[in-house]
Formats: C-alpha cells, structure tokens, sequence
C-alpha cells in the first residue's frame, strides 16, 4: 500500500439541461449551484440525495487534508464471469462513470484537527457492492488504522456482496469482521456512517460493527431489501420500514443525523473519545473548577451539613420527587462540558428512560449514564416516569462495555422510582437485566462514579448506583421500596407513606452515615429545583473531585477497592462472614 | 433600456416599484400567490401571473416558475424588492443566465456581501474600521481570553443562540472574563441548548447608523446620507430616521465617504447600504453591507429629494448617475415609523386579519407606502408589514411632532387585528428618544416600560376628546337624507344652538 496526495479526478455525474436538477423524492427543481451548496438535501422534502465518495470526503474531512491509500492494482475475475456482458466490461464502465477504481475510497485525513483513517464507499460503483478488492480495501484500512493507532471512520453505501465475485465475495464478510474484531480489541474507535442504502453483506458486517454507528438522515439500511421482504413473506411494511429512523427506534444506531450535522458530530465523537482536545478542558489552572483548596473547603461543609442537617425523611422524599426537579439531561447540559449521547441497546429498542452517551467534564471524558423522567406530563410519559424496561439496562450495558473499551471512567446520575413492572418487561428478562447490570459495573476496569440525584428506587436504581463512589444529594434518597408501597404491606394503609419514610430512615443523612454513600452533594436552599445552574455546579464541583481522586487507582486495585466496599455494607459495622464452627 | 419588468416581490415594496416604472414608461408584470390575486399591486400591473400557493418557498422564493413568469410575460428585468429573493446570489445568475436584467448588483458581489465574514475582510482590505471581535465561535476560556487581550476590553460574551438581551455577558477587566465566560456559556446551554458563544468588543452607547449609497456600471458612486435604526427589538428595526444628528456635518460626510469607497472596492452596482455601529465619541465600525433597497429607503427618499427606485432601475438598465456627490444634500430631518400588524403587548406575534377598518394620514410632508387596502386581508404567510409611516419636517422636533401627529390620524381596525401604532407613539415619548440618546440595545432594555406608556396612550381615546359631544351651532341634520317638506326650515325645539357645555 503507498500513499500520496493525488488530485481528485472530476466526477462526472448525469445532469439534467440548464443546471437544474429534479429532487428524486418529491419532483422540486432545485438549482444545481444551489443543491451542491446544501450538501445535496432537497430544501423542500429534507431528501438527502446520494453522494459520491469524492463529495463524501470534502463534506467529512477538514480541507486539504486527505491522503489516499493506493491499492497495487488488481483484476479480480476469479469466476471469469460473465452475464448479459462480461464482468472486466462492467468494472470498466463502472470506473469510467465514478471516476473510481472501486467501490470504495481509503485513505488519511484529519476531522477537526483529528487523524482519522478514512474509508468512503461509491454507490456510484456497481452499487457500491463487496467483492474481494473492497473486502481487501476495507480490511487494509482496518489494519492502517491499527498500525497507526488511528480512529477509523467509514461511511457506507452499498447494496451488499457483489455478484459477480460469487463465494468469494461472501467471504469477504468474514475478513472485514476479523478486522473490525481486531479494532476492537485494540480499543480503538471506529465510528460507520450508514447512508442510503446500506445492505446485505455490508450491513451485516462491518457496516454494523463499529463502535458508533450514525444513520444519515432518511437513509435506508438493513439486511434484505424491503422488495425482497415483501415477496417472500407477503407483509405489509411501515412506511418508515429501514430507515434509519426506524433503525434508531429499534435500539440498532446509536444516532441518526442530518447530512451537516454529520461533521460536527464526528469532531465531537473524535474529542470526546481521545482524538482532539478534551471539550471544555480548563486552561492551565482551570476556568470552570474550583482549584483544589475549595474542593477541600466544600468537604468540610458537606461533612458538617451532612451531621446537622438530619432532614426529616418525608420532606426528602418529596422534594426529590418535584416534578421541576433537574433531570439526567438538565445536569447534562449543565454540569457537563460536552455531551453526545448514544441511543439503544443495539438488539431491540431505545428505551427513553435510561439516557446514555459519552461526555466530557473539567477536561476529562466519562461516559454518562442516568434514569430520565422528563419535566413536562407530554415528557413524562414518553419516558416512562423514568422506570426503565429491560433494553434500558441492556443500553447501560453496552455503554459499561464502551467505556471499559475506551478506558472512560462512568458517571452514573440515579433518579428513578423503580424498574418498570409490566408483562412486557417480564417477557424480555428485566430481572436478568438488571442482574446484569449490577454485574458488569461490580467488575468494570474503569471506575464509577454514581450520583443519586432524585429518587433512588429499589433494583431499578441499583442497577446503575453499584459504584466505586457512591455520591447523594442533599433531597435524594435509596430505598428498598417506595415509602407508599412499604406503608401498604407494613401498615396496610399508604397513606401511613410519611411514617414508613421515616422508619425506614430514607435520605442523605442517613446513607451517609452507614457507610453507603461515600459522600453527600449539596444543593441550594429548598432543593435543587429552585436554582437548578447552582444545582449543576455543586454537582460538577463533587463528580470533578471524585473522578480526580478515583481515577487515580489502576484497576486491579480498583476492584480490589470495590469489592471490598460492596461486602463492608452490611449495617453492623462489617463483620466479617465466619464459619460456624460444628 | 427597460421596457417591461416583473416584480418578484409583494406588498408594499411591488406596488412601491411598480409607481416607479408607471413614472418611467416602463410595463409592469407582478406575480402573486394564490392569497394575494386581489393585491394592490396585481390592481396596477399591465399583467399579473399566477406562480403558485400562498407559502412562500412555492410562490415568492420558487425560482422556477418566477423565471417562467418572466419569460412567458416577455418581461426584459426583474427588480426582486427587499426580502425573499433579493439577496439570493443564484436568483440573479439564474436571471442574466435567461437574458433578464436583474435589477441589483452582479451575483458575485451579491455572493461576497451575502458572507459576513467575506464582506468584513473585503471592507477591512478597503481600509473600512471593523469591530474587533471574531466571527469563529469560542471553544475554551483560554482562547477566549487571548482574543479579548488582543481586542482590548471591555469586550462581550455572546451566546451565539441567543437575542433579545439574554445570555451576553459584558466583561470589563481581564481577570473577570473566565467567570463571564463560563456563566455565559452555561446560561447558553441551559436554554439556548447550545453552548456556542463569541467574543466582541463591546461598545456602550452604540448606534445603529447606515448609508445609503447608489453605484452605477461606470464606477460611479454617490452617498446619499445616513439613516439611524437604532430602535431595533432582536434586531428588528422598529423606527428609522435620517439624519444621525449625534454624529458631526465632518462624521457624516467621512461615513459617506468611507461608504463609496467601500461599495466601489467591491464593484457594487446599484443602491446598497453599508451599516455601522457608531460608538459614543462617533467612531464608527463596518457591521455588513444590504445589497438591495431597504425597507427604510423612504427616509433617504424625502431627504436628498432623490427617488431611489427609479435610480436603481435605471442604473441596472446601465445609465450613467445624472448627479454627482456634491448635488445630494439632505434637508430637513425624516423618521419612518413600520406599522406592523403584529400585538407588542403578546411578544410581538403576528397579528394578521382583515382589515376592515384602514384610514390612512395624510398632510404635508406625511408619506404612507403600504400594499394593503381597506378590506384587504393581511396574511399570515408573510411579514407583518402594513405599511411604512414616514414624515419629513425641517428639523428633528417637528419630525416628531408631524409623526405623532399623522400616527394619531391613522385607524387600523378589523377582528383580531393590532398593530404597533400606539408603540410608536409611547417611543417618540420617551425622553430618551426625543433627546437623540437611545442606544442599539434601548428596546431590549425598556421595552416593558415603552409598552406601558402605549398601554395608557390606547386608554385615552385617540384625537379629540369625544365625551361632551360635538359643539353645534346649528342643527344636526337628521338621518333621513331627504327630511320631510313639512318639517324643513323650522327648528325643532330640543336641538337648539347652545354655547353652554351643560
């Protein structure tokens, strides 16, 4: 493989008369000039017409800085192939239309500053299908990025395995596989931008294997073609049937963007994961954090505030249940220096309760995971009052696998009122969900920092509070059960909910003081919902402080650490399980 | 020369163009949507096309069918107005692309004008003075920091997202600016959702002030004095006038000065504005250049005595200026006043509907240009713009005085319909603005405090106080407009002539 800056060959593409172009979609003239300065999307449907992988790389790579990888040229006709014309006839044409050698396009280039290896497909190129030299061309920029140690990005257009190369272009699944199976090993990122159409052996290899995958707006991705799916099994299809959209509501893309949305995305996704500048990093002594001596001043008033502000249990309760209360994603975008968050749990749905993404605070990249409940009745509904169903938990698991892949420490933010009870979450395993969960982060090699922030209820919360620090704000609590639920078994009455609250001793003070809670964050006075930006700041003060001192242990001795503080909660002070001598 | 020219626009500024080419000879073709087929201005035209629904990306934004229009009306040019495709680089290419002359500068200087960037280098290379500040968002305090060093403070923190006063954040000293910075930012975050901010030197008292120039294809160019638009809502002017008496006779004429130089550098043809931010000592900043006629250009209009659209028209048909710089002087003082139909008191919100009551003033020196009248419809597919109030008086004073005054002979009424009459009113109030020392950011700032003021002003009943009655001093005559022969001549007894006011 060489490389050198060779100039891009013109691309010739076929023009309707007088430089207009009608929109595929929905018929609109629209002015050539003007469609290639809005990225080719029809300003009158949204239509996101296809790209070549020329235009591709000038929308995606910063100017000037693509390199191509030149491939030793090759003449694959293993099967001497022949249809209503020879094969070398089609490849020929098929290069003379694109300006391409083949269907897909490699080399390096920067994105935002960031050096990527990038690998572009041309739908343009016998439909942008795999045969061994893309199967070779898109293993090599695999390895280049392995060897380099650079994120790899591609962007995929394809109708799936080329014909023509028959068993072999099969197999070419197997070898792209292998090599994303290495990227991944290697903890390197790998972002796959799916762009209309996205199929068959593509889309079932390394189309889909990438550690993030975007959907391009509208674009149609999946395995067999919706023509293919209708005449074998004779269904009706949603309209939405594959779209990305689609594919986005099934928990299967992590994003779905617009065309110019996708560049500044990929910056942030690059940054956020270690390529660029950390997002919001204080310069030299920090402009957002307080230096070290206030943090240590903010303990002392945490310590004091948790001895003497015994708060009365029910008050806590309730306050932590006000519905302006800051969420998730309030803190998010408050506490939080960048956030790009990462949808579904890649097998069946994108539950609305549990958001997650990669993050960045005090110039640090965490990943981020927390219960939402939205503030709004509309936004309360849609996510479910923050119970999650299980493909919440199974989001969380994939993104505790993400940060371990990536060495991100987790910040987990606590506020739901209980795993969702429901037939539904009983048949997809809500139990092994949440048991899952709570596994994985009692043994991840990164560490975890877990905040409640509102209501911590029962599994559904523990799920994501089993942690190396467990962190409470002032109003929050973690409980067995929910004060109404204890008070109608105990008392047989829930309206008996303010005395059960208190019997069982629900809040900060109390969490702390049994060795639970590792510390207690502060709020403003009355709650976090009467300044929600102070709330945010007391909070990313604690999260900052936190990460700074656990992220300092390597993680052997991080487990080590959080075992131990797991099997010490016992509340009789951690005596020591013996066996009983006969 | 022109001989038939379409208008793509409509509203007042068509039925504006289309008095121009009725005074030139020249054949009017207007387009319309399929809302406003019974406008003023389809009333006017020799021919009048149909191009499409009332949304205004399928009518007044297609370019298609306004080209077709043309071609088909065997239109020679197309003057696009202010707004919709007026600054769209590629409409007026597409236009001399179809043999059409585009009544406006060349695609490419429209193209550079068009980029605030490009055109603040362009200007800054024309040795125009440009606000310190970058245009390129701010990442990191750091970054922030060094810019504001290199501006020199005070400086501003904006919210790229933001408007209307909320989320800047003026920064006076060095070691204040991380804080701003990341207040700002946060505040940008949490409600904006988009933490994007800028840098800026900020500039206390600044003024809106802008030139009106007119460029021929010979590389001549002339300025026909300032307007002031300081009275802007989220950069909406409200309230233009001319000229900007805080500024000197030698800032003026070296603003016009630098305003030539500036469109000239750029080979600008035709009318264009070049805006300002004039500071409290009269230092002024290139902002951006309007390649097409203003809204406000009535202003410019009863000043220098030179009508703008007619000029345009005939420089895009490529004559020479028929004056020089030293035959435009302004007289007098002129302030036009936007009558929206738009509630103030509910944020601005378009305020459309029939309109079933429209009385327009009149008298010397008041001026209405509007495309609406009485019984038309306001739409709510377009702005809000009734019609443009504008008045010319000796000085400044009387302006005032002349606007109030024409401001409280107009009556807009019909169901559903407001409009920013009154507001206008309770602005030429305001002692800040009868004493010529708002700033830019004056209605930001007291809006609340103008609205209360026209809140009292619509309690009182407008003109004369109607509560004792009408003096008479002889009889009312009756409803019946042919009063019975008996009953003629003779006075009825209990309306008898009375100078008593009980």
């Amino acid at each position: 493989m060489t490389r050198s800056a060779t100039p891009v060959p013109p691309v010739p593409a076929p023009q309707p008369a007088g430089g207009w172009v009608s929109c595929p979609a929905c018929g609109w003239l629209l002015y050539r000039k003007r469609l290639d300065r809005d990225l080719h999307v029809c300003p009158e449907c949204d239509h996101h017409l296809r790209l070549s992988a020329r235009a591709r790389i000038d929308l995606l790579a910063d100017a000037g800085s693509w390199t191509e990888a030149h491939f030793a040229p090759s003449t694959p006709d293993p099967l001497a192939f022949t249809d209503l014309r020879d094969y070398p006839d089609r490849l020929a044409e098929a290069e003379r239309r694109s300006g391409e050698s083949e269907a897909v396009v490699v080399g390096t280039a920067r994105i935002g500053g960031a050096e990527v290896v990038l690998a572009v497909m041309d739908f343009g190129f016998l439909g942008g299908s795999m045969g061994v030299e893309v199967g070779r061309r898109v293993s090599g920029a695999a390895e280049l990025a392995l060897e380099r140690s650079l994120p790899l990005v591609t962007v995929c257009a394809s109708g799936g395995a080329r014909m023509q190369e028959g068993v072999f272009s099969l197999l070419q699944m197997a070898r792209v596989s292998c090599a994303f199976g290495r990227l991944r090993e290697a903890g390197l990122l790998s972002v796959c931008v799916l762009t209309d159409p996205t199929y068959g052996g593509v889309s079932a290899s390394f189309a889909t294997l990438a550690s993030v995958l975007v959907g391009e707006r509208g674009a149609h991705v999946g395995f067999a073609g919706p023509r293919v799916v209708q005449e074998t099994i004779r269904a009706e299809l949603p309209r939405d049937f594959q779209t990305a959209e689609f594919l986005m509501s099934h928990g299967l893309v992590d994003r779905v963007e617009s065309r110019a949305e996708l560049r500044p995305l990929l910056v942030r996704l690059l940054a956020l994961h270690g390529a660029g500048p950390v997002p919001g990093a204080p310069a030299g002594d920090g402009s957002a954090d307080e230096g070290p001596s206030a943090d240590r001043a903010e303990d002392a008033d945490e310590d004091a505030e948790a001895d003497d502000t015994d708060a009365d249990p029910w008050d806590v309760v309730q306050r932590a249940r006000v519905t302006e209360r800051p969420t998730t994603l309030d803190y998010l975008h408050t506490a939080f220096d960048d956030f790009v968050e990462l949808h579904g749990d890649r097998v069946f749905a994108d539950d609305p309760a549990v958001v997650g993404g990669v993050a960045a605070i005090g110039g640090r990249r965490v990943v981020v995971l927390g219960h939402e409940k939205g503030h709004t009745v509309r936004e309360r509904v849609a996510r479910n009052f923050g119970m999650p169903h299980p493909e919440g938990y199974r989001k969380a698991l994939r993104l505790l696998d993400h940060a371990e892949s990536f060495g991100l420490p987790v910040v987990t933010l606590v506020d739901t009122p209980g795993a969702h009870p429901g037939p539904e979450a009983e048949e997809r395993g809500q139990s092994h969900a949440i048991a899952e969960a709570i596994l994985r982060s009692s043994r991840l090699r990164v560490p975890v920092v877990s905040v409640v922030t509102g209501e911590g209820g029962s599994g559904g919360a523990l799920a994501l509070c089993t942690s190396d620090r467990l962190l409470v704000m002032e109003n929050a609590f973690l409980s067995v059960i929910s004060p109404e639920g204890c008070a109608a078994i105990l008392w047989r009455t829930a309206v008996a909910a303010p005395t059960a609250a208190r019997a069982m001793r629900l809040g900060a003070a109390h969490l702390r003081s049994a060795g639970i809670a590792t510390a207690v964050v502060p709020e403003p006075p009355g709650g976090a919902h009467t300044d929600p930006l102070a709330a945010a700041g007391l909070l990313r003060r604690a999260l900052v402080r936190e990460l700074d001192d656990v992220c300092r242990l390597d993680p052997a001795t991080l487990l080590d650490t959080r075992a131990r503080r797991l099997a010490r909660i016992s509340g009789d002070d951690g005596r020591p399980l013996q066996t009983v001598g006969s | 020369m022109i001989d038939r020219l379409l208008i793509a626009n409509r509203g007042e500024i068509a039925v504006r163009i289309a008095r121009a080419c009725r005074e030139l000879g020249i054949e009017v073709v207007a387009v319309h949507s399929t809302s406003d087929r019974h406008s003023a201005v389809v009333a006017m035209a020799d021919e009048a096309v149909h191009i499409g629904p009332p949304a205004p990306r399928r009518s007044y934004l297609h370019v298609p069918n306004i080209v077709e229009a043309a071609l088909r009306a065997g239109a020679d040019a197309v003057h696009p107005g202010y707004g919709f495709l007026s600054e769209d680089p590629d409409f007026a290419e597409i236009c001399a692309a179809e043999g059409l002359t585009f009544v406006g500068p060349p695609p490419a200087v429209m193209q550079q004008m068009g980029n605030k960037a490009t055109a603040r280098r362009l200007m800054a290379e024309a040795g125009l003075p440009l606000l310190p500040g970058v245009v390129e968002p701010v990442r990191t305090a750091e970054e922030g920091r060094a810019i504001a060093d290199e501006i020199g403070y005070p400086v501003i923190v904006k919210a790229a997202a933001g408007g209307g006063g909320r989320g800047m954040t003026v920064v006076r000293a060095p070691e204040d600016f991380d804080e701003a910075f990341a207040t700002t930012r946060a505040v940008a975050r949490a409600v904006f959702r988009d933490p994007t901010v800028y840098v800026e030197r900020f500039l206390s008292g600044a003024r809106h002030v802008e030139v009106q120039v007119l460029c021929d294809a010979h590389g001549n160019g002339v300025s026909l004095g300032e307007r002031d638009c300081s009275l802007q809502r989220r950069h909406q002017k409200l309230l233009e006038e001319g000229p900007a008496g805080h500024l000197t006779p030698e800032q003026r004429t070296e603003l016009g000065r630098l305003a030539v130089h500036g469109a000239l550098s750029v080979g600008y043809t035709g009318a264009g504005t070049m805006e300002f931010l004039v500071d409290g000592s009269g230092a002024a900043y290139f902002m951006e250049m309007n390649a097409r006629i203003q809204v406000e250009h009535p202003v410019t209009e009863l000043l220098t005595g030179v009508d703008l659209v007619r000029e345009q028209i005939l420089v895009a048909a490529g004559r020479r200026l028929a004056f020089r710089q030293e035959d435009v002087v302004p007289r007098g003082a002129a302030i036009e006043c936007r009558i929206n139909a738009e509630d103030p008191t509910r944020g601005f919100a378009p305020a459309p509907g029939r309109l079933e009551v429209l009385q327009v003033p009149d008298g010397p020196w008041t001026r209405f240009d509007t495309g609406y009248r009485q019984g038309d419809t306001v739409s709510p597919d377009y702005d809000s713009l009734l019609g443009k109030l504008v008045v010319w008086a000796p000085d400044r004073d009387q302006a005032i005085r002349r606007m109030d005054r024409a401001l409280a002979e107009m009556r807009v009424e019909g169901p559903g319909v407001h409009t920013t009459i009154a507001l206008h009113r309770a602005l030429l109030r305001d002692p800040d603005v009868v004493a010529d020392r708002h700033d830019v950011q004056f209605l930001d700032r007291c809006l609340p405090a103008v609205l209360a003021r026209a809140a009292s002003l619509d309690d009182a009943a407008p003109g004369l106080p109607a509560a004792r009655g009408g003096l008479q001093l002889v009889p009312t005559p009756t409803a019946d407009p042919r009063p019975d022969r008996s009953t003629e001549g003779e006075i009825p007894c209990p309306p008898r002539p009375s100078l008593s006011t009980t």
